[in-house]
């Protein structure tokens, strides 16, 4: 036997299957997979074999290529099962397509309808197919191989798992190969003297072991991807070695006339090897080049790694560091998302710091107890997803966790230590080459973390202290802005005014917490555009309460995202979450009870600012300040009330003391009241007026019953105490801040208008149009009512004695709307 | 395909092992850690739920020992009046199942548990881990495969033995004999024989059932009767072959086929207190040991045996555990209203503890006491190098009996005695009665045969072989001074004739045998055939 190189190959590929088959055979466990890709690795070493023996008993070659063939269709039943597996269906037309194979065999080895005669000339199989080769046997096997394969690609398409991807794109690969070769071996003929199907078979076989046996596969593409373009320098070498061989041939055929012979071969010998030397470098660099080109990853990746820690050392911004690192590593490793977790030194939770890719109004955190945290901190190595999902140490992640987790997508957790100590989480998501992160991925993202460990730590630690300095500072101008102020409503101003110029808020609100349970809103800022869709001063929807309730019962910050998946459209509305993306209800808890809440909106959530941690932990502290501010305002207002309560009880008990009918104040203040609204005096002087009619006597509770009620005139030194009243009026009052417009009305109800009344002899517009209008109605009420010493007069009477008076001891513009407005 | 499938398609063995079984590389804090942070998201669910609140009281616990100190121990009766009606409006989360309890249940018809969408999904994560570990011959090695072949011999759903199974298919792709919703339809005889029946001609990978059932097979093919009749199913039998070689190879040494010859099984997975009596005679006519696990209708998968067959090791992630020492149950069992105090997990050491549990994942037994007794029997492996406390099971609470104050007799000790004595008894039964002032263990047993058998020589044989497998038992007779041990033959069939009965009532499977220990005079009287019984 002549060991031809068909016969070499059959041979080889003989024994390439063999090996397959014990491979596969052998490795555990079996799947089905594994079991009808045995199926057809034994198809396929008949085949083999049956190929060889028609090299070899070339007597009997018709037989043998009968029986090759044989191999060839049974292979079709495996591929059809092993796609129709990769889809999860069940093979209901298994064994109708054996059935066809089996009369494809039968056609094929007893008749000569398929196969007329074949034998080998030198070195060549030789055959005559009969007509019907193609109807009945190759047109229907091609479908199925074609159906195959189309259903491998379907599958490809489906699938989500990139590895699962990579290893259907192997199979794809496989079957195409095997498909195609068959193809060109009937369309062209020549090619039969090579023997081209059985390498391509072999090949496939290899292709599919590989895929089914291994997990991690290489990616496919980018080992054709590689293999290609590391082929162009040659290809041009090649070609540009051909040119000048065929070139300097060319010019010496031509000038010296030399027939071609030994000296060609001398010539081409020397014209490589200087082409190879001038090549050399050439093929070197274009290789370079195409690496830059074409697989920047691991080009770049190590002088990623010099720039990074030379350039990360220069910068002691946090956020610039870690933005410079993100956008470094994810341009280099071609990664869609990466994010920082950094440790908060205080609570010790681990913030998300800065990110690429993530959903901005993202906003997460790992706990001290957090499994990861744990798991970083005891191993101090990377971590991917799915080793969190399969490690025992996780399963004490708590759903709410979990459901964190899975939400980033996030593949491989690495940690950031500084001397034994994690102070951060550097995580990065998926590759856009969708392969998982190999040991070298690992080991390079590792080095980043380590190199920038310091530098990171550094700038946390300055960024912490400034923080601190911008929240003392802010602090310290909250407080001094409060002392300042006794009224609830400035307070509250004040307050949603600095938190949202300090904390960098879109809006800034407090709700007070009703006695009904509502929620009042209390204060906005800005109030421009804002005061009416806010609704300030008015009570808050019921939706709303729910969310309310559960921060002043949690008692601390709650943080809720327009795109949380809870929030019902009706609830959103409730929060005003159209006017914000992102809302914070801070509870403003007393000492015994919580007053209500300071809600903050904020449109634009950058790095889950301004409610990170560091954010929560200020707007807390406002919080506070706040609140002490609120309750001391309050506790204030409480006194005022209180003492103005007393003060009313005194004016009551004056009236009951003196000689007036019992409602006498009250009636003075309604008069008055209505003479100033006549007059067109804004609100505020309506209420100084209808104070000042209610204690305009207060001041009579310095004098005397017997000079208070004595019938006959008073002596001259009882008129001197008399005169008094309306100045101790004045005192009583005056401490009331809610009162201290009304001092100087009560203090000038008895002077006159030419000037002679008392006790400071004011006159004209010097005195108080407040007191003007009270001594015109303390006139009119002492001639209607009847007294002690008298009997009571009309209306008539009353105005008539007013007019009498007016421009003397009355302001006749005075007297004059009075008698306008009062009828009766 | 289903998860598991998945992974083994893709060849992750490795990973398959670490998910499943990962929690005996555990060390002990990480053990602790584990439990103690489940706990705290246990505690956050109850106190968001009605019935939480009502168990934990008005105060929510925010530490582990808050939770041990306030919450106090419970039993079912602090939930059958809401369990029963099957309420869900008070638990911490939506069940997706509820299974009862397919023992003696007290007090109660059932004891009904609901299962969250996690512990449901944890029952059939502890199946996997049971057949990975009952395949295993060495640590990490997965010899599971998609459609592996399961014979079922367990009661169906809603028997909490039906909803693991049914929570297994759900995760791993098996084929179970009988397939499981046609199973639900049958009887327990027909549903067993239709499996064994598919078994012939399938073969079989995995029995999960009872050890008894095993036994049974195996003996029925050691003494012939089980031998197999030729007939056109067993012909498209895919185990043909391997049954002829069996078959003539047997012949030829002139003995009879066991269930060995015929099936490989990779794994066994029973339950119970039989199944650590049987453990030699199910490796003797099935090939294979039997792994041993306990598990509950109300606290889910608790423990199970490595691949060495010999402690259990808990399940970190399924119940809070806390165990009650002996010396607290016992003054306990004296006082009711005694508060007896527990353990934890990491302050184990050897010695017989009552296990009390809290459920996880959004479960509501909370400090619940299931009325089972573990004995700790070492604080590691040290021959598979696990570092977490090994135990068995020792005995239910209510079947242990006590004779004359200190010697503690469990169920497993009478039926191993039992085992190593000559009698070829078919079922007994065990009871302490008092004659003449003097404490007796009465057991009273069916024998197979008919022989005549002196009675004497019956109760010397068992006072003999208890006084090996139970030392408290041997002291006690030495200290009393006269043999403790009565014994009774029951008339053949007597157990037959009890079941019958049962069954023509419409007891329930779990009641249609009478329990081996304490069992009530009522049925006493109907295993005697309307005989009085003394005590």
């Amino acid at each position: 036997m002549i060991l031809t190189i068909n016969i070499i190959i059959t041979i080889l590929a003989t024994l390439l299957y063999i090996g397959l088959f014990f491979v596969v055979a052998t490795s555990k466990p079996q799947t089905e997979s594994k079991r009808i890709f045995r199926f057809y690795i034994m198809a396929m070493i008949f085949w083999s074999v049956a190929a060889l023996l028609v090299y070899v008993d070339q007597a009997r070659s018709l037989l043998w290529f009968r029986m090759m063939s044989l191999g060839g269709l049974m292979t079709v039943v495996p591929v059809f099962r092993f796609s129709r597996a990769t889809i999860n269906v069940r093979n209901y037309w298994d064994i109708a397509i054996l059935i066809y194979i089996l009369f494809c065999i039968g056609l094929s080895l007893g008749t000569d309808l398929v196969f007329e005669s074949a034998y080998v000339e030198g070195g060549v199989i030789i055959s005559e197919f009969g007509d019907w080769l193609i109807p009945l046997v190759m047109a229907p096997g091609a479908a199925i191989m074609l159906y195959s394969l189309a259903t491998m690609i379907r599958s490809y398409r489906r699938s989500h798992d990139p590895i699962e991807q990579n290893r259907l794109l192997y199979l794809i690969l496989g079957i195409g190969a095997m498909l195609l070769a068959s193809t060109l071996g009937n369309i062209i003929p020549s090619l039969g003297q090579y023997p081209v199907d059985i390498a391509t078979n072999g090949i496939a076989a290899v292709l599919f072991v590989y895929a089914i046996l291994r997990y991690q596969l290489l990616d496919i593409r980018v080992v054709i991807r590689q293999g290609l373009v590391y082929s162009i320098p040659t290809i041009i070498i090649g070609t540009a070695y051909f040119l000048v061989i065929n070139f300097t041939l060319n010019l010496f055929n031509i000038y010296a006339g030399i027939e071609v012979g030994i000296e060609i071969f001398i010539l081409s010998l020397l014209v490589a090897v200087l082409t190879a030397i001038v090549a050399e470098p050439l093929r070197v660099r274009a290789q370079r080049v195409i690496d830059i080109m074409f697989f920047r990853e691991k080009y770049d990746s190590w002088q990623m790694l010099r720039d990074l820690s030379e350039r990360v050392a220069r910068v002691l911004d946090l956020y610039e560091i870690t933005d410079l690192i993100l956008t470094e590593v994810t341009s280099t490793l071609h990664i869609e998302t990466a994010a920082f977790f950094l440790k908060d030194e205080d609570t010790g939770i681990f913030q998300l710091t800065s990110h690429v890719g993530l959903d901005s109004t993202f906003n997460t955190s790992f706990r001290a107890g957090h499994p990861l945290v744990f798991w970083l901190t005891t191993n101090n190595k990377p971590i991917t997803a799915e080793e969190m999902d399969v490690l025992p140490q996780f399963q004490s992640m708590w759903k709410s966790e979990k459901q964190a987790i899975d939400r980033m997508a996030l593949d491989l957790y690495i940690p950031i230590s500084v001397q034994s100590q994690l102070v951060g989480i550097f995580t990065l998501g998926t590759k856009k080459s969708e392969l998982a992160y190999n040991d070298e991925d690992k080991q390079t993202l590792s080095t980043v973390a380590n190199q920038t460990a310091v530098a990171i730590e550094n700038a946390r630690l300055f960024t912490s202290e400034q923080n601190r300095r911008k929240e003392i500072d802010t602090l310290y101008d909250l407080s001094h802005q409060l002392v300042g102020s006794d009224d609830l409503d400035t307070v509250l101003t004040r307050v949603v005014r600095h938190t949202v110029e300090n904390i960098h808020v879109t809006y800034a609100r407090i709700l007070t917490k009703e006695i009904n349970g509502s929620y009042k809103c209390r204060a906005i800022f800005p109030e421009k555009n804002l005061e009416t869709p806010l609704r300030l001063g008015k009570i808050e929807s019921i939706i709303a309460e729910h969310y309310y309730n559960w921060s002043l019962k949690k008692g601390q910050s709650i943080v809720i995202d327009i795109t949380s998946p809870e929030l019902e459209k009706e609830e959103k509305e409730a929060l005003f979450l159209n006017h914000a993306s992102t809302l914070c209800l801070c509870p403003l808890r007393g000492l015994d009870d919580n007053i209500g809440l300071l809600v903050l909106g904020e449109f634009d959530i950058v790095r889950g600012e301004p409610f990170s941690t560091t954010g929560l932990r200020l707007i807390n502290a406002i919080a506070d300040y706040a609140t002490s501010a609120i309750q001391r305002v309050m506790l204030h207002e409480q006194l005022e009330e209180n003492f103005l309560q007393t003060v009313v009880s005194l004016a009551n008990a004056m009236d009951a003391r003196d000689s007036y009918t019992g409602d006498h104040s009250q009636r003075m203040a309604d008069l008055a009241t209505r003479v100033g609204r006549e007059m067109n005096l804004p609100e505020t002087d309506l209420e100084a007026i209808h104070w000042a009619a209610i204690l305009h006597d207060i001041g009579k509770i310095g004098v005397p019953d017997e000079i208070l009620n004595k019938k006959g005139p008073l002596t001259k030194k009882e008129w001197s105490i008399m005169q008094e009243h309306p100045l101790i009026g004045a005192n009583i009052v005056a401490p009331v801040k809610y009162l201290s417009s009304v001092s100087p009305l009560i203090e000038a109800h008895h002077e006159k208008y030419d000037g002679t009344g008392y006790p400071n002899g004011l006159s004209g517009e010097d005195i108080p149009l407040g007191s003007r209008i009270i001594a015109v109605v303390d006139a009119y009420v002492a001639i209607r009512d009847e007294r002690i010493y008298s009997d009571g007069h009309t209306h008539e009477e009353a105005t008539a004695e007013l007019r009498r008076c007016s421009g003397t001891q009355f302001d006749p513009t005075v007297v004059h709307i009075f008698c306008k407005t009062i009828t009766e | 395909m289903k998860p598991i499938s998945t992974l083994i398609e893709q060849g992750r063995q490795k990973e398959i092992w670490t998910k499943y079984l990962g929690y005996l590389d555990l060390n002990i804090d990480e053990f602790m850690d584990i439990q103690e942070r489940l706990l705290l998201e246990q505690i956050e669910l109850l106190g968001n739920s009605m019935m939480g609140r009502m168990l934990m009281g008005d105060v929510i616990p925010s530490t582990i020992e808050e939770f041990r100190e306030i919450v106090p121990l419970t039993t079912y009766k602090d939930y059958n009046k809401y369990l029963d009606p099957k309420r869900t409006d008070v638990l911490p989360r939506e069940p997706v199942a509820w299974a009862h309890t397919s023992g003696r249940s007290g007090d109660f018809r059932w004891k009904w548990a609901p299962y969250s969408q996690k512990m449901y999904d944890k029952l059939g994560e502890s199946v996997a881990a049971s057949m990975i570990m009952s395949s295993c011959t060495k640590k990490g090695e997965v010899l599971i495969e998609p459609f592996d072949n399961v014979l079922v011999g367990t009661a169906p759903k809603p028997y909490f033995s039906g909803e693991i199974t049914r929570s297994a298919r759900e995760l791993m792709d098996l084929k179970f004999f009988p397939p499981l919703d046609l199973g639900e339809e049958m009887e327990f005889q027909e549903r067993i024989q239709y499996g064994f029946k598919m078994a012939m001609n399938e073969g079989v990978d995995f029995f999960y059932g009872l050890a008894s059932f095993l036994v049974g097979v195996g003996e029925r093919f050691e003494k012939g009767s089980g031998s197999i009749k030729l007939s056109s199913d067993l012909l498209k039998s895919k185990i043909l072959g391997r049954m002829l070689r069996a078959y003539i190879t047997k012949r030829m040494r002139g003995e009879n086929m066991l269930p060995k010859d015929i099936w490989k099984l990779k794994g066994i997975m029973t339950g119970g207190v039989d199944a650590s009596i049987y453990k030699d005679q199910i490796e003797y006519y099935w090939g294979r040991k039997p792994l041993e696990g306990y598990a509950c209708t109300e606290g889910g998968s608790i423990c199970m045996q490595s691949w060495n067959y010999q402690g259990m090791t808990f399940f970190p992630d399924v119940n809070f555990l806390e165990f009650i020492p002996h010396e607290e149950h016992k003054k306990s069992k004296k006082d009711p209203e005694y508060n007896p105090k527990t353990v934890l997990y990491n302050e184990l050491s050897q010695g017989v503890y009552e296990l009390v549990f809290t459920n996880f994942h959004g479960g509501i037994f909370t400090r619940y006491r299931v009325g089972d007794l573990f004995e700790i029997i070492s604080e590691r492996d040290e021959e598979l190098n696990i570092n977490l406390p090994q135990s068995r099971f020792y005995s239910r609470d209510s079947d242990i009996i006590n004779i004359a104050g200190f010697a503690l007799i469990t169920e497993t000790d009478i039926w191993n005695a039992l085992e190593n004595t000559e009698l070829d008894y078919y079922e007994w039964v065990a009871r302490k009665e008092m004659i003449n002032n003097k404490s007796y263990l009465h057991i009273f047993i069916e024998l197979n045969t008919m022989a005549r058998v002196n009675i004497t020589d019956v109760e010397n044989q068992i006072s003999t072989a208890l006084r090996e497998v139970n030392s408290d038992y041997l002291d006690c007779e030495e200290m009393l001074g006269y043999k403790a041990i009565k014994a009774t033959l029951l008339n053949p069939g007597a157990f037959g004739v009890y079941m019958d009965y049962q069954q023509s009532h419409g007891a329930d499977l779990a009641h249609t045998k009478p329990p081996h220990m304490k069992p009530t005079s009522d049925q006493m009287k109907r295993l005697l055939g309307g005989k009085k019984v003394v005590g």
